[in-house]
């Protein structure tokens, strides 16, 4: 293959890399986020509404 | 019932980072690399490879930032023992790790077109590994300490002791000859792609700001959490 | 106690900090000889495997397609050397561009590489008006494989 053709399936892995990390992360934060939420509201229900 | 939550600051709820935010600073980063990728011209000597410059300069400039808000909430947390700046630290040290990594990822992909090898261990490379790897011990000790003011205390230390390495990183290629090329200024980029690092700096800044606020808040929860779970085992007795 | 603690931990990260600074970094911390330095280094510089560095010399690149053949000259603007490698040279090399080389000095004088990299400038240009950013590196290429 030409070395120029080459160029362009770089760019697109890089930029392919980019977006799964950050969007991976992205997705692991939010679910992670709803649960500890979720979590914490019940333990607040719980508890009257008070916080500790 | 003794009061648990004397020696923390943890009586604010925990906040709760804007959606908005993370609306704002993705769109930001499309935006930036639509714009960058559609107006520059071939690099003279690497043709499109050019273009990967806008993804890996910015990621690296934010994993610098990254261990900054690390190292001043270490020193902070040593300095005033408040554990929301442990918490805030860790979250900074989390995020830093991802930057760090994609950064070296998208190195070694420039890298292999353009040098023709994935990796050398020259003083840039290793250093920027170097700081990763301080990254995941920073984070591996926060897992391995099960005492919540020990490994507030430890891990500020190697927050604010391991912060040595950025500069290091940063200076790398100058203080040392490296396969790796130094800085680019204003003077050695063609404005053409001035603005494109710049919006895509822009952008990526967003992002680490809207991840370090989610994990934070996400680790006040998961505190609080602890908090009450805590206080019901005291309570139950 | 807890301060005894914090001590021994920012020792051991010092500690690792100094052998990567001063000893295992030490080798790469130059990470190539220019012709200059490698060729001051005498008979010892000869047969060891080394890292040479520094320019193309414009006009000295002969590239053989056929044989996989490639040759060209590295200077530091003072001191020269020539260069035998074998395989495809990397997308950006060419005249005047900078250069590692992996191999040994041979006793004729010529360095054997076995690995070839290019080290870019932290320059940044878009070509000239009329000018392909990509022309210059097929020329180079179709030029001395004939």
């Amino acid at each position: 293959m030409n070395v120029f053709e080459m160029d362009r399936n770089f760019v697109i892995a890089a930029y392919s890399v980019m977006w799964v990390v950050v969007l991976g992360y992205l997705v692991r934060l939010i679910r992670k986020g709803s649960r500890a939420r979720t979590d914490y509201d019940g333990m607040v229900g719980a508890n009257g509404g008070e916080k500790p | 019932m003794p009061d648990i939550s004397s020696d923390r600051s943890a009586a604010t709820p925990p906040p709760r980072t804007s959606v908005w935010l993370g609306f704002v600073a993705f769109a930001a980063v499309i935006f930036a690399q639509t714009f960058s990728i559609l107006t520059s011209p071939a690099d003279r000597d690497m043709g499109h490879l050019q273009k990967i410059m806008y993804v890996h300069v910015p990621a690296a400039w934010m994993t610098f930032l990254a261990f900054l808000v690390v190292f001043v909430y270490s020193m902070r947390y040593l300095w005033k023992q408040n554990e929301n700046d442990d918490l805030l630290a860790a979250s900074a040290a989390e995020v830093g790790a991802v930057f760090n990594g994609l950064t070296l990822m998208l190195g070694m992909i420039w890298g292999r077109p353009a040098w023709g090898v994935w990796w050398v261990w020259d003083a840039r490379l290793t250093s920027t590994l170097v700081l990763f790897l301080i990254f995941v011990g920073y984070l591996a000790l926060r897992a391995f300490v099960d005492d919540s003011v020990q490994r507030a205390k430890w891990s500020a230390a190697v927050g604010a002791i391991g912060a040595i390495n950025v500069p290091i990183v940063y200076m790398s290629v100058k203080w040392w000859r490296t396969l790796h090329q130094p800085q680019s200024s204003p003077g050695t980029l063609d404005p053409a792609y001035t603005l494109g690092l710049r919006l895509n700096a822009i952008a990526l800044l967003l992002v680490l700001i809207y991840f370090i606020r989610k994990r934070y808040e996400i680790a006040r929860l998961e505190r609080a959490i602890e908090d009450f779970a805590q206080a019901a085992a005291m309570g139950g007795k | 106690m807890k301060k005894s603690w914090i001590i021994a931990g920012a020792a051991i990260i010092v500690a690792v900090f100094g052998w990567l600074m001063f000893g295992g970094l030490q080798k790469n911390v130059v990470f190539f000889l220019t012709p200059k330095e490698l060729l001051a280094k005498g008979p010892e510089g000869v047969n060891v495997p080394v890292r040479l560095g520094g320019q193309v010399k414009p006009g000295s690149t002969k590239w053989d397609a056929k044989t996989l053949d490639l040759r060209f000259i590295v200077t530091d603007g003072v001191k020269e050397m020539p260069v035998k490698s074998t395989g495809a040279p990397p997308q950006m090399f060419r005249d005047g561009m900078g250069v590692v080389v992996e191999g040994k000095a041979g006793t004729d004088g010529v360095f054997q590489a076995t690995n070839l990299m290019v080290k870019h400038s932290n320059e940044y240009r878009a070509p000239k008006p009329g000018q392909n950013a990509q022309e210059m590196y097929k020329t180079l290429i179709t030029n001395s494989s004939k």
